[in-house]
């Protein structure tokens, strides 16, 4: 009977002592500059601690065992979790001060640009042209492109915006009217810092770690030209209870700023855009059948077209569209040697006039699938995991490319799976 | 749509060489407001835009017998104004106030003091809404900065109260969660913040850690599906429910097929695998459970999954003043885009097919038998099953969300009148708002000579109000407001059809 106190008390020494002798010491620097980081938050596994003005802090009583150590400072760039083994006892924590990109966006008649109408100020990073991502803009040196990055900021009620927690780069800043020309000044231009209306003649922002930039934006008002032509539809009759419209849209190629012409209606048989500025531009149309009771329920593309048109310094005319009828998207995957085969999913992206749409369906057995009509755009097709899929059409590698849908001669597409990712090439 | 329409009869009627000059003041000092934007009647929608000189004037072209302008500056609320013009003349000087706007800004420390960075303030003022005061959101609130700082704009004067979320704040430690300026878990008990027109005030948060209690479950899965692998992208949310706060939700961590919640505060949640993001399809697996959370911890819920199915929602339309209502396209629309409707019948019955979980606005427009819709009438209640959804979105889930009811007011009287200061002169470019005993709300605007025309959705004891700025034409929901100016002037009483001309004379400020 007596031993048997002593055994319990033996383990719970044992562990006291192990408690006891457990404790984590961190200090937080600036990773350039090396000096301490005052007042960051601290938190080991589940235990809230934060550092002192020198940056130092401290956890005792621990347990044996590994830890997660995420330290969150608001002025610096969010740092990756540190593990801390079971035995460790001390922890340096560099961390990286956030730059700062931060001005006045004036209109063109120089006064703060007004609040609430749909101004945006958007940031792009400058980054190596990177094979496998979507999106970026290519710059003139043929070596970079421009990737947006961070929040959407819309200018305040005093013209004022602030994009902060910028790593360490090279970057530019844009400023769009997110609203339909209609509904503002068609002559104020989606305009680069200080005052460019092309990337080309864009100023570039060097940020250093806690650096803050300074860097106002006047937009540029700019008159642009006249585009018109005439719209050919084929004879169709809607089923009972739909009807169709058709929309004439130009899109500006490869120009993250450029506006495009709205939508256009039809009106005698011709499409008409005003204001729009010299460039390449992709001339979208659509025939949209959808529900006759005006809730646009059940909407799908019928006919369709696309073409690359360029826009001079003078108005165009005899921009003539004849409208054809949009056959499905269909193609076959294959697999590469030593390949598990099956059936993998296929997504379809394109960025037509009601913005960015997907499809996605799943290969059959045999490999072949088929997306239904699709809005006319240039498409994007990937498979399975991203960067596992070759896209051909023809003999032609369409993985980063895309192609124009409707094209005039439409063929299948051949998708190769790779067995790794990073295989696409 | 508003704008739209207006485009569409600007566009149809083109008196010749037919301008409108105007001077713009500012509402508290009087004194002229320079750089400002006439928009809209001032031209062709996209066509450079007039400004005021140094003296606050400007003078455009009119392009229709009835003038449409937005009067924009940064700084003051937009005011619109819609007025009819004599073709081929000048019409008279229009004199229009702009109301300098209200600033709450301020910043958010956390319990050591450090700035809370990417965590969202807004500013709530009651409202009421089918006759019962709600708390609601003005516009959108701010998000703070690396500094802490947020800065909320373009507000019109009045009581407010600050509602601050952690947003992501919450992941880092869930101890930080919904509060009231300046540390209220309740709105109830929220210090008001009342600001004044071109006032600027800031008020700064210091938070507090609340433990709360825990909640902890299980997804609980239909017996068919039991030993697959769980479906990816079918995260557990605990959603708040209220008013105050429409999709705020707590981090919940999940291990498998089990969930934990620390430090939820109480109140009435839906714990759900779903937020407004979802692309619903029928059949796929969704769960959504309403829970009270109080001060014990909750364990072992179990969440159930079921297949997602499209209910059918049956309504009603009431037309007030009317013994045949007219049809009505109504209308469900999710924040994504998705939508349905449906047009009711001669009884004012209608049934919404086919609707799926989201977060849904409704809309209800007359529909003329063409199937294309105009704007007349108004709807003066909106309630599906027991819960008011006027002018706000709202969660449909998997579960019968009940009957939608819907009251619609249609012109029934007629006002006219003439607005005079306390000097007897005409005052022009304002607002007059008409509120009936039983909060049935609407207004008129006067022109040059101070007349004005107001067709009201409901006969009988009226309240009026005078204000200046669109964005306080919501006043008359505002408590607050009614409190302060409801002896403005008499109570009148008005008839169905026309009625005796009104005089409104404004007291001395």
């Amino acid at each position: 009977m007596r031993i048997f106190p002593l055994l319990l008390l033996v383990p719970m020494a044992l562990l006291y002592a192990q408690k006891a002798s457990h404790t984590l010491d961190g200090d937080i620097i600036d990773s350039i500059t090396g000096a301490p980081v005052a007042s960051a938050r601290v938190k080991l596994g589940s235990l809230y601690g934060a550092a002192d003005a020198r940056g130092h802090f401290h956890f005792d009583n621990l347990s044996p065992t590994t830890y997660t150590l995420s330290v969150d400072h608001p002025g610096y760039l969010a740092a990756n979790p540190i593990r801390i083994g079971a035995k460790q006892s001390t922890v340096r924590v560099p961390l990286t001060a956030g730059g700062i990109i931060y001005g006045v966006v004036t209109d063109p008649n120089g006064l703060p640009a007004l609040a609430g109408v749909g101004f945006l100020v958007l940031l792009f990073e400058q980054r190596p042209i990177d094979s496998r991502s979507l999106g970026g803009q290519p710059l003139p040196d043929g070596k970079n492109e421009l990737v947006k990055v961070g929040n959407i900021e819309s200018p305040d009620d005093r013209g004022q915006y602030r994009s902060s927690l910028l790593a360490p780069g090279i970057y530019y800043v844009g400023v769009i009217s997110q609203r339909a020309p209609d509904f503002w000044d068609r002559t104020w231009r989606s305009t680069y810092y200080p005052h460019a209306l092309d990337v080309a003649s864009a100023k570039a922002i060097q940020v250093q770690a806690g650096a803050q930039v300074r860097a106002d934006v006047q937009l540029i008002s700019q008159t642009g030209v006249h585009v018109s032509g005439r719209v050919t539809i084929p004879a169709y009759d809607p089923p009972p209870g739909t009807m169709t419209f058709t929309n004439v849209h130009l899109a500006p190629r490869g120009a993250f700023l450029s506006r495009s012409s709205g939508n256009s209606g039809i009106v005698d048989g011709r499409f008409e855009a005003d204001d729009l500025l010299p460039g390449k531009y992709t001339l979208m149309a659509e025939t949209t059948q959808m529900s006759a009771d005006g809730a646009g329920r059940d909407q799908k593309p019928v006919f369709g077209i696309q073409r690359e048109v360029e826009i001079g310094e003078r108005d165009l005319s005899g921009l003539d569209l004849e409208l054809q009828p949009l056959a499905e998207v269909t193609g076959k995957v294959t697999f590469d040697a030593g390949c598990a085969a099956g059936p993998v999913p296929v997504h379809l992206r394109g960025g037509g006039m009601m913005g960015v749409q997907e499809d996605s369906v799943v290969s059959a057995a045999d490999g072949s699938f088929a997306f239904a009509a699709f809005t006319p755009s240039s498409l994007f097709i990937s498979a399975g995991a991203p960067g596992m899929a070759t896209v051909f059409l023809g003999d032609i590698d369409i993985t980063k490319t895309g192609f124009d849908y409707p094209s005039a001669t439409p063929e299948p597409l051949r998708i190769v799976i790779h067995c790794a990712a990073g295989g696409g090439q | 749509m508003r704008l739209l329409l207006l485009f569409l009869l600007a566009a149809a009627d083109l008196p010749a060489q037919t301008f409108i000059d105007g001077r713009v003041l500012d509402s508290v000092t009087g004194a002229p407001v320079a750089n400002a934007y006439i928009a809209w009647g001032a031209g062709v929608p996209g066509d450079p835009m007039p400004t005021t000189d140094s003296a606050g004037h400007f003078r455009a072209q009119a392009q229709n017998k009835q003038v449409y302008i937005v009067v924009k500056h940064n700084g003051y609320l937009d005011c619109q104004r819609d007025f009819p013009v004599a073709p081929g003349q000048t019409a008279p000087e229009l004199r229009v106030l702009l109301v300098p706007q209200a600033v709450i800004t301020g910043h958010v420390f956390d319990e050591n003091g450090l700035p809370v960075h990417g965590a969202r303030v807004a500013a709530l003022h009651y409202r009421l809404v089918n006759g019962k005061l709600q708390l609601e959101h003005w516009r959108f609130g701010s998000e703070t900065n690396e500094l802490g700082a947020y800065r909320i704009f373009g507000m019109p004067a009045g009581r407010y109260y600050l509602g601050f979320t952690p947003q992501k704040f919450a992941d880092w430690d869930p101890r930080y969660n919904a509060r009231f300026y300046p540390d209220a878990a309740k709105a109830e008990d929220a210090q008001p913040v009342d600001v004044k027109a071109g006032e600027e005030i800031a008020h700064d948060f210091h938070l507090s850690r609340h433990e709360g209690v825990t909640v902890t479950g299980h997804i609980a899965r239909p017996d068919a599906q039991r030993g697959k692998e769980l479906s990816p992208g079918l995260p557990v949310h605990l959603v708040l429910r209220s008013t105050e706060y429409s999709d705020y939700s707590l981090p919940v961590k999940q291990a498998g097929e089990s969930f934990t919640a620390a430090h939820v505060p109480p109140g009435t949640y839906t714990l759900r695998t779903w937020r407004d993001t979802l692309r619903p399809r029928i059949g796929d697996p969704i769960g959504d459970l309403a829970l009270d959370v109080a001060d014990t911890d909750i364990r072992d819920v179990s969440l159930e999954i079921r297949p997602i199915a499209a209910q059918d929602i049956a309504g009603t339309i009431v037309f007030q003043g009317r013994t045949k209502p007219a049809p009505m396209a109504v209308t469900l629309s999710r924040s994504l885009g998705d939508s349905k409707s449906a047009v009711s019948n001669d009884d004012g019955s209608f049934v919404l097919k086919g609707i799926l979980p989201g977060q849904y606005h409704l809309g209800v427009r007359n529909a003329s038998s063409a199937g294309v819709a105009q704007t007349d009438g108004r709807t003066i209640t909106e309630q599906l099953g027991d819960r008011d959804i006027e002018a706000q979105m709202f969660d449909i889930g998997n579960d019968a969300a009940g009957a939608l009811k819907i009251t619609v007011g249609a012109p029934v009287a007629k006002v006219i009148g003439r607005l005079l200061d306390a000097a007897g002169q005409p005052v022009n470019s304002a607002i007059i708002l008409f509120l009936s005993e039983n909060h049935i709300r609407s207004h008129g605007f006067s022109g040059a000579d101070g007349t004005f025309t107001a067709n009201l959705l409901a006969p009988g004891r009226q309240h009026i109000f005078i204000v200046t700025a669109d964005e306080e034409l919501d006043d008359v929901r505002n408590p607050d407001f009614l409190k302060a100016h409801g002896d403005d002037f008499p109570v009148v009483q008005i008839a169905a059809g026309a009625n005796v001309p009104l005089v409104l004379r404004m007291k001395a400020q």
